[in-house]
């Protein structure tokens, strides 16, 4: 349970920063003048909040499969998507005037998402390496043997 | 049980007798116990016993309460828990590495990412285990502090 916590946790900044980033560009491109208020800045931290929810609640204590895992994955990004979606529009109830602004946020929900499991398996990759590394230098310190024979 | 312990000439080999009336669990248990000592598992393919040297096993996992000892082809069916090789053999550097597993880390070739935090061990022939998030750190610590 600690270790999903701190998961979440990480998963947390990275999706703070990354719609950050998103907003900078939709912004940047789709209203360059539009004026924002300091309530803005919010926003990032409530949608990090909301993005990492599914994730939590999702905690199971068996060892899934891989299979299992995807099947996971891609219902946690499903309720990501409703959650987001229903946050953003569904108070002023969904418009046919805000179909453009929808499927633009729906995309940005989903680079995002796609985004933090390409930062996680990059943060993985570099662990695994490291854990090679030390796995072999391990190996070679108790066979007696030197790097590289 | 009566034990009889005597010393022997250097030039013959060491030798363990059972004198039993039958051959029960009990006595199952001894043989087990001091093959263990020897370096030896003991392990059952189609109703057949066999001695596998610690040295041959890639991992030993837990499958519906059974206990399966793998070696590079073959599997064995044992009655020893998990948890009791996991303490039996920790000082020959086997290692939790999921709640099911217990590897052998001298088999170990290397790691990748696996999905959401867990990791997947290669091993040298060629299968593939997972590392669970909850004992990745407790396999890194295991491998960078001994070197």
């Amino acid at each position: 349970m600690k270790e999903h916590i701190k998961d979440n946790l990480i998963n947390f900044f990275i999706i703070v920063t990354m719609i950050n980033i998103v907003i900078f560009i939709c912004g940047t491109f789709m209203a360059p003048d539009q004026n924002i208020t300091y309530a803005a800045f919010l926003v990032p931290i409530i949608d990090g909040i909301l993005g990492v929810i599914p994730g939590l609640v999702m905690y199971s204590k068996r060892e899934l499969t891989v299979k299992q895992m995807i099947v996971r994955e891609i219902i946690q990004f499903v309720m990501v998507e409703i959650i987001i979606l229903l946050f953003s529009f569904g108070f002023s109830g969904f418009k046919i005037a805000d179909l453009k602004m929808i499927g633009v946020v729906a995309l940005s929900v989903a680079v995002v998402y796609i985004s933090v499991l390409l930062i996680r398996f990059f943060l993985d990759s570099r662990k695994a390496k490291k854990m090679t590394d030390d796995l072999k230098a391990f190996q070679n310190a108790l066979t007696g043997d030197k790097p590289g024979e | 049980m009566k034990i009889d312990v005597k010393k022997i000439d250097g030039s013959i080999e060491e030798y363990i007798e059972i004198g039993c009336h039958a051959r029960d669990g009990r006595v199952n248990d001894i043989i087990r116990f001091v093959e263990n000592l020897d370096g030896n598992i003991s392990g059952t393919k189609c109703g057949k016993r066999y001695s596998i040297p610690v040295s041959e096993i890639f991992y030993i996992e837990s499958v519906d309460n059974k206990t399966f000892i793998y070696s590079s082809k073959d599997c064995f069916e044992t009655a020893v828990k998990l948890y009791e090789f996991e303490e039996l053999l920790g000082d020959r550097y086997f290692l939790r590495i999921s709640k099911s597993v217990v590897l052998n880390i001298m088999k170990a070739e290397s790691v990748k990412p696996a999905l959401n935090g867990r990791f997947s061990c290669r091993l040298v022939n060629g299968e593939e285990v997972i590392i669970s998030r909850k004992y990745v750190n407790p396999f890194k610590e295991f491998i960078s502090k001994k070197v």
